[in-house]
């Protein structure tokens, strides 16, 4: 019955905070202590209970939304000792932090959005910790995305906090995208929705198709935690005050990864050769982030960098099995990190003072030798981070923009044309009851790829705002006629997943037109409107957030339900549904953050320098 | 101070003189040296020969930096009535006349005008972003930066640099010959690299093409980033300020970049793009030519003299007021003499120790006249302890008692938790215990090894090498300590300058002063100016043993400056943050002696109780109406506590130097914004002292001065932002993220509190000496010619006001003649005093109270 108030709890505190003035910083701070310390102290009532219980697996069902429509949406709560240990880390992490930023933040313009979205966090991560099942998880982990990137934007007016949430955010949608795709494979996989507390028995009915489900998990928590290739989003997060680098980077955001290891550790404790796979990603992790930690010279980066390998060596020894000098590791080195960077703005005065009285000039190692040039390509090597971030945009984003930049033809005529094709069709496939299968797929791949090429478009364009707008919802309209034919999905469903994305659509142009009646916004630049308009550009927000599918609108419910019932035989449809996904999400955000953040154009006030 | 190159306008040049160009580049670039030595000066000083106004002006269309405030603001600030409409429509018939006067006032009012702000220096760069889909700057600033800040790192990385000690450029060659991987991503990039014979010319030939681009192209790419730039020209010229040296050239820097600049395009674009000089449809600029004359520069003129002269004014009048007075009896014994910094900061603890006691306090520079270095005992280095601009000959040892010695260590910090096997035992074992210091931290602050302490910059129970017997320093040549006559000349300069020459009390004071803070990557800025941003005990302990010789005495005495037997003299250090107090040397006073101390002790912690009170109007987390003990503790606890981005205020609100008995300003509530020399005219009346008062008063208050006054009107560009998410680079600087730019300048929690005005000087003396003296040094008289400080003399005689205007001193009246008196008590004013609401100017100003006549 706890389970539920743990995460009920920092929700209420942060719908009410979203109402209180900025300069109210005490009522803020102290709604905000209030719910975290009260949440601690259930939880610890929980523990007890837990604890006397001789440590078995809580679980409590709650209810079931949309029964009956071949999919069910199960509200359900799970703690195991893994829950328990990752959220008595939450607790007192975000109850430190929060204590320590009710005076840091003192006086910042976002005093009041910071501890908001601190509190929406942290009941994202209670949502994780606790939930029952992957969807409710899926529903978690995506409000950790959301408010990783709100803190890492926090000071939006700059040019790198724009330009490096963005970033984070494309590669966390690739990891959401991979989660649906685990979601969908899993539904199959165990014809029905999964709740962790039958995990362990419905395990051994599959146990020889599991290898998927645990690579897909694996990539997202590599994807998640920082692991090589990924690592090099970590530094570039650490772009928001102190306090919420600490909270997120140094102790709970960057462990998450770890957390969906642990929770999905049966599906891939019996397959050898996954487990060694996870030893591997976890050595080669550890190894080329400690190269790249000893010659980072900035103090947050390196502390970025030490954290990571120290995440590599906690999957090395989960994939040993060491489930509880992991769960110890993993709370050690948060709460080191964490101070670590909390206090990384001493270091100039401790350091300088220290050397002042030790200062040994360092001896140059480098010889002449294999030794001497391994050495010198490691440290070119690691002051280039690998090179992680450009063969990333290499491979992924810079592709997407050439392939973008071909598909000047896609316009919204273009898509009326379509469209009014396949309602003909569709008409016709009502009427006719006998469809020859190649008219359906046809359909169906048409539109899949037409989706898919609008969200390319949509991601790669520097024109203008509004089009690109309109881009994203075609996307969206064809994804849906894919699903929905695909699926031979009820009008109710259909509806569901439409609703969200209609309204968000009009509520979009809605917020652009106001903005810029005379339609001259465009992609080129960072425009920062937030400056002039925040409460237009929060509106835009929660419209973004149901554009691309935020689990806040009826459509992610649909969408959902639609997914799951595409067939196993559909692979890769599903794929180019995971590519959609992640396409619009990206394209979504990409737009949001021109427009709202960076630098404002009415230049009449102090503007930070690019490079800053 | 005169600048190497003028500001006036030159031409465009078909010969690109590499030299020249680099000279002037750096003449522009900040000049803000390693965080450790932090030293306040004009952030734009390449200006400062030109008239401020045209100076901020032309800076801001050049560079883009926002000078003043916007019209809106100003307009604002006269509705709140901080600007007061008297000053205004005085100004405005001053300006431009009177019979311009409605003409005018309209325009200052209403007329709406366009204030954009940009940059010359950012245009010509910006083709390359409207020619080819490349985005320069996000190309190459990232790994630019991180190879700069490995290379100049001070201590953060485990590896250093491979190959420093051969210079920037010479290290990546080598590097990359002896490296599998490669420095570029490209082919031509790596040839130039290793090409003997790179110069500048020819890699600007392969990205400019156009030789007149060439200047222009350089302070684009300078400037994108000006905080590095800016950072590797100062280290160029003064590599001293590093503990682990290194070898600079500003040059490789520029080499450096537009080799990466290359290797970007070329890896974008292939070899099939042409130099910006040839695609740009642009014609070469001038970027320094004379800026166009617009009506809105006369508009915020009027604004910001209004703004300003709103509070001289009023500073003036209270000022003639107290002059007009009938001078007091000054016969009074007084219990000591103390004698503090200047710094503006210590105007209210003066002020609490005068009513706490029958004492008399005195103003001079806070490294009390005696310039040196200081060498702590067991340490590797040497600190210097003056003036920045001043080179001292001396060397002060501090001798241990004991050999060992072992710096505490705060071990979350050790390199070791950032490797593989020691990071991992260290995540394993220091996680809870860091957990725990962090905890303790939240919930009773108190110093630890993180936290910058004032108090440990010197060891009291240390003796030090005050007198010179004969010895050299061997690394460093220095003499080691002074001899009787050098130390008696500085005793002398020091006491005749603040005119403490006869009437010595049995003890008297001198009070150095430094700041403890966590979390603080700034401390130094918080620190002694005076003392090249060090805390000033080691000053005042010398400048009383000095004064205490009885050879030196002698030697006094014998220049006519008798120092009875009875007097004593001793140091101490008043720490700004946590309010405390430490003497030195207490033991060698007489029994007798060591009686009345004990009694001042006493008086000193009242004052130092009240102090803090004042001090805590400007805290939102402290109630003022608290009991003094329980505001002690806390004021004690911010300086500690890593949570508290403002563990002081710094020089946050300064805007007057006042050089004049204490007379002048003992009765006047100047709400801790006045730097105060004393100087005592009477015994100075052809002003031969008053030279060398004043000299460094314009360096040290009107640098610290103008720092302030451009961080709070350009916070982002001439300021550092907010301290927040700052993060520490190679211990020289502080950037935002891991990717960003140095910041120089201030950060937002040092400057909110500031009403961003020109320094007012006043002077008490005859004008017609002020000017003499300031005629006499052209470095004095830049600063006032310039009104980069405004300067007015108080005549004591005729009790009158008299302007510095255009070469001469021109009668002033000041035109506000109701300065508010103090009737209630004034710790009820203090503790009904408005606290701002948010740091925006019109709200932030508020909290600064009018100048006050205490009634007391």
């Amino acid at each position: 019955m706890l389970l539920p108030l743990l995460i009920f709890l920092p929700f209420l505190a942060f719908a009410l905070t979203c109402f209180i003035p900025n300069h109210f910083e005490k009522s803020i701070s102290r709604i905000a202590l209030t719910s975290s310390a009260s949440a601690f102290l259930i939880f610890v009532w929980t523990l007890f209970l837990w604890v006397r219980g001789g440590f078995a697996p809580l679980s409590h069902e709650g209810f079931t939304l949309f029964p009956g429509a071949g999919y069910e949406f199960v509200v359900n709560f799970y703690m195991d000792t893994a829950s328990a240990v990752f959220f008595l880390m939450t607790c007192l992490t975000t109850i430190l932090v929060l204590m320590f930023s009710k005076y840091y933040m003192h006086r910042d313009p976002g005093y009041k959005r910071f501890h908001s979205t601190v509190l929406f966090f942290f009941f994202g991560l209670a949502l994780v910790i606790f939930s029952g099942n992957f969807v409710m998880l899926f529903v978690g982990w995506e409000c950790i995305g959301i408010s990783s990137f709100l803190l890492i934007s926090f000071y939006r007016n700059r040019y790198l906090p724009a330009k490096n949430s963005l970033k984070v955010f494309s590669l966390y949608r690739i990891a959401d995208a991979l989660f649906i795709v685990g979601l969908w494979y899993a539904h199959h996989l165990f014809e029905k929705s999964v709740q962790f507390s039958e995990f362990t028995s419905l395990i051994h009915e599959h146990g020889n198709d599991l290898w998927i489900l645990g690579s897909i998990f694996l990539l997202v928590s590599m994807i998640k935690s920082a692991q090589f290739p990924f690592s090099y989003w970590l530094p570039r997060a650490m772009e928001g005050p102190t306090t919420s680098s600490a909270i997120f980077y140094g102790a709970l955001s960057v462990h998450m990864g770890l957390f969906l290891l642990l929770r999905t550790y049966p599906l891939w404790e019996g397959s050898t050769a996954l487990r060694i796979l996870v030893a591997i990603v976890g050595l080669v992790t550890a190894l080329i982030a400690t190269s790249i930690a000893r010659v980072q010279s900035s103090a947050k980066t390196q502390i970025a960098y030490a954290s990571v390998t120290q995440i590599g060596i906690m999957f090395i020894e989960l994939a040993a099995g060491l489930h509880s000098l992991v769960l110890f590791h993993f709370v050690s080195n948060a709460c080191l990190r964490t101070y670590q960077l909390l206090i990384s703005p001493s270091i100039v005065s401790y350091l300088i003072h220290y050397q002042f009285y030790t200062f040994v000039t360092p001896a140059q190692k480098i010889q002449d030798n294999f030794i001497g040039k391994i050495r010198s390509t490691l440290f070119i090597l690691g002051i280039k981070e690998w090179n992680m971030d450009r063969v990333m945009t290499y491979l992924v984003w810079q592709p997407l923009k050439s392939t973008g930049a071909w598909l000047q033809f896609l316009d919204r005529r273009l898509a009326a044309i379509v469209y009014g094709a396949l309602l003909f069709i569709g008409a016709y496939v009502a009427s006719g009851a006998d469809v020859s299968h190649v008219v359906k797929d046809g359909v169906v791949w048409v539109s899949a790829i037409l989706g898919i090429l609008f969200f390319v478009r949509a991601y790669a364009t520097k024109g203008a705002v509004l089009t690109c707008w309109t881009q994203i919802f075609l996307g969206q309209i064809f994804t849906s006629v894919f699903l929905s034919v695909l699926t031979d999905a009820a009008m109710r469903v259909i509806l569901l997943y439409l609703t969200g994305i209609v309204v968000a659509y009009l509520v979009g142009v809605i917020c652009l037109r106001f903005l810029d009646p005379s339609s001259r916004l465009d992609l080129m630049e960072y425009h920062g409107y937030m400056y002039q308009h925040s409460t237009l550009g929060n509106i835009f927000f929660i419209a973004c957030l149901a554009m691309m599918m935020f689990p806040i609108t009826p459509s992610f419910i649909g969408e959902e339900i639609l997914l799951s019932s595409i067939h196993t035989d559909h692979g890769a449809l599903v794929a180019i549904f995971a590519i959609g996904y992640v396409l619009s999400g990206v394209s979504v955000m990409r737009l949001f953050a021109k427009v709202f953040f960076g630098p404002h154009k009415k230049t009449h006030h102090e503007i930070a320098y690019r490079s800053s | 101070m005169k600048s190497p190159t003028s500001n006036s306008a030159h031409s465009l040049s078909p010969i690109f003189n590499e030299e020249q160009v680099l000279h002037t580049l750096k003449h522009y670039l900040p000049s803000q040296g390693p965080l450790k030595d932090f030293v306040h000066h004009n952030s734009l000083h390449a200006f400062q020969d030109m008239p401020f106004y045209d100076a901020i002006f032309k800076a801001s269309k050049i560079f883009g930096y926002k000078v003043t405030f916007s019209l809106a603001e100003y307009r604002n600030l006269h509705q709140i009535g901080r600007i007061h409409t008297k000053v205004l429509e005085r100004v405005i018939r001053e300006r431009k006349g009177a019979e311009h006067f409605d003409e005018w006032y309209q325009k200052v009012m209403h007329e709406a005008y366009d204030g954009k702000l940009d940059a010359r220096t950012r245009k010509l760069r910006y083709g390359w972003r409207e020619h080819y889909p490349i985005d320069l700057d996000d190309a190459v600033h990232p790994l630019l930066f991180r190879t700069l800040a490995s290379y100049f790192d001070q201590g953060i990385a485990i590896t250093p640099f491979p190959f420093e000690n051969t210079g920037l450029l010479n290290a990546i060659q080598t590097l990359d010959k002896s490296s599998f991987a490669h420095f570029f991503k490209t082919e031509r990039a790596r040839t130039l690299l290793h090409d003997p014979h790179l110069s500048l010319q020819t890699l600007l030939t392969i990205l400019v093409g156009k030789k007149e681009f060439f200047e222009e192209y350089i302070y684009g790419q300078q400037f994108a980033h000006r905080g590095w730039s800016g950072m590797v020209s100062t280290l160029e010229d003064r590599p001293e300020t590093l503990l682990y040296p290194k070898k600079i050239a500003f040059r490789d820097l520029l080499l450096l970049e537009c080799l990466m600049e290359i290797d970007a395009l070329d890896s974008a674009l292939g070899t099939q793009w042409k130099p910006l000089g040839e695609i740009t449809d642009r014609a070469p600029m001038d970027i320094f030519a004379d800026i166009e004359a617009k009506e809105i520069y006369e508009v915020i003129k009027i604004w910001h003299d209004a703004f300003e002269w709103s509070y001289y004014d009023e500073a003036l009048s209270a000022v003639l007021k107290i002059a007009e007075k009938a001078p007091e009896n000054k016969e009074t014994t007084k219990t000591f003499q103390a004698v503090f910094c200047i710094d503006e900061r210590e105007g209210s603890i003066r002020r609490h120790i005068e009513s706490a006691s029958q004492c008399e306090t005195l103003g001079a520079p806070g490294f009390f006249g005696v310039e040196f270095y200081f060498h702590p005992a067991h340490a590797k280095f040497y600190d210097k302890l003056c003036p920045a601009p001043v080179t001292p000959a001396f060397l002060i040892q501090e001798i241990p008692s004991t050999d060992k010695h072992a710096p505490a260590q705060e071990i979350a910090y050790t390199k070791g938790s950032h490797t593989f096997l020691r990071g991992t035992v260290a995540s394993y074992v220091l996680g809870i215990p860091s957990f725990a210091k962090l905890i303790s931290n939240l919930f009773s602050p108190t110093m630890s090894p993180a936290i910058a302490d004032a108090f440990s910059h010197m060891h009291d129970g240390y003796e030090l090498t005050i007198l010179h017997e004969g010895k050299r320093d061997e690394k460093s040549n220095l003499q080691i300590g002074f001899t009787v006559e050098q130390m008696a000349d500085r005793v002398e300069k020091l006491l005749r300058g603040i005119g403490l020459i006869k009437d010595f009390s049995r003890l008297v004071y001198f009070i150095g002063h430094g700041s403890s803070s966590a979390n603080n990557p700034h401390h130094g800025a918080h620190d002694c100016g005076a003392c090249s941003g060090r805390p000033g005990s080691v000053n005042a302990r010398v400048a009383a043993a000095m004064a205490n010789y009885p050879a030196v005495r002698e030697e006094l005495t014998k220049r006519g400056l008798s120092i009875p037997n009875t007097t004593q003299f001793v140091g101490g250090l008043h720490d700004t943050a946590s309010d405390e107090i430490e003497f030195y040397d207490e033991k060698t006073l007489s029994a007798e002696l060591q009686v009345l101390h004990v009694q001042n002790k006493e008086s000193f912690e009242v004052a130092l109780d009240l102090n803090a009170k004042e001090r805590s109007r400007r805290f939102k987390s402290i109630d003022t109406k608290q009991s003094l003990k329980k505001i002690r503790k806390a004021i004690k606890q911010r300086s500690v506590s890593f949570f508290e981005p403002r563990p002081e205020l710094g020089h946050g609100t300064n805007s007057l130097c006042i050089v004049g008995d204490r007379a002048l300003t003992r009765d006047l509530f100047l709400d801790r914004r006045a730097f105060m020399n004393s100087y005592d005219y009477r015994t100075d009346p052809d002003g031969t002292f008053l030279a060398n008062v004043m000299a460094p008063l314009p360096v040290v208050c009107g640098g610290i001065n103008l720092e302030y006054y451009f961080s709070r009107m350009d916070n982002s560009k001439l300021g550092a932002g907010t301290k927040l998410p700052h993060n520490v680079m190679g211990l020289i600087g502080v950037s935002n993220s891991s990717d960003g730019d140095l910041r120089a300048g201030l950060p937002l929690q040092m400057v909110e509190v500031h009403d961003p005005i020109r320094l007012l000087m006043i002077v008490e003396h005859d004008p017609q000496v002020v000017l003499r003296v300031i005629s006499a040094s052209p470095a004095l008289y830049e600063w006032f010619e310039g009104e980069w400080i405004h300067l007015t003399v108080l005549h004591p005689e005729e009790k009158k006001l008299y302007l510095f205007k255009k070469g001469e001193f021109v009668p002033y009246e000041p035109c506000i003649t109701d300065v508010s008196v103090l009737e209630e008590d004034f710790l009820t004013v203090i503790e009904s005093a408005v606290k701002m609401k948010t740091n925006h100017i019109i709200d932030a100003t508020k909290e600064n109270m009018p100048v006050h006549i205490l009634n007391r």
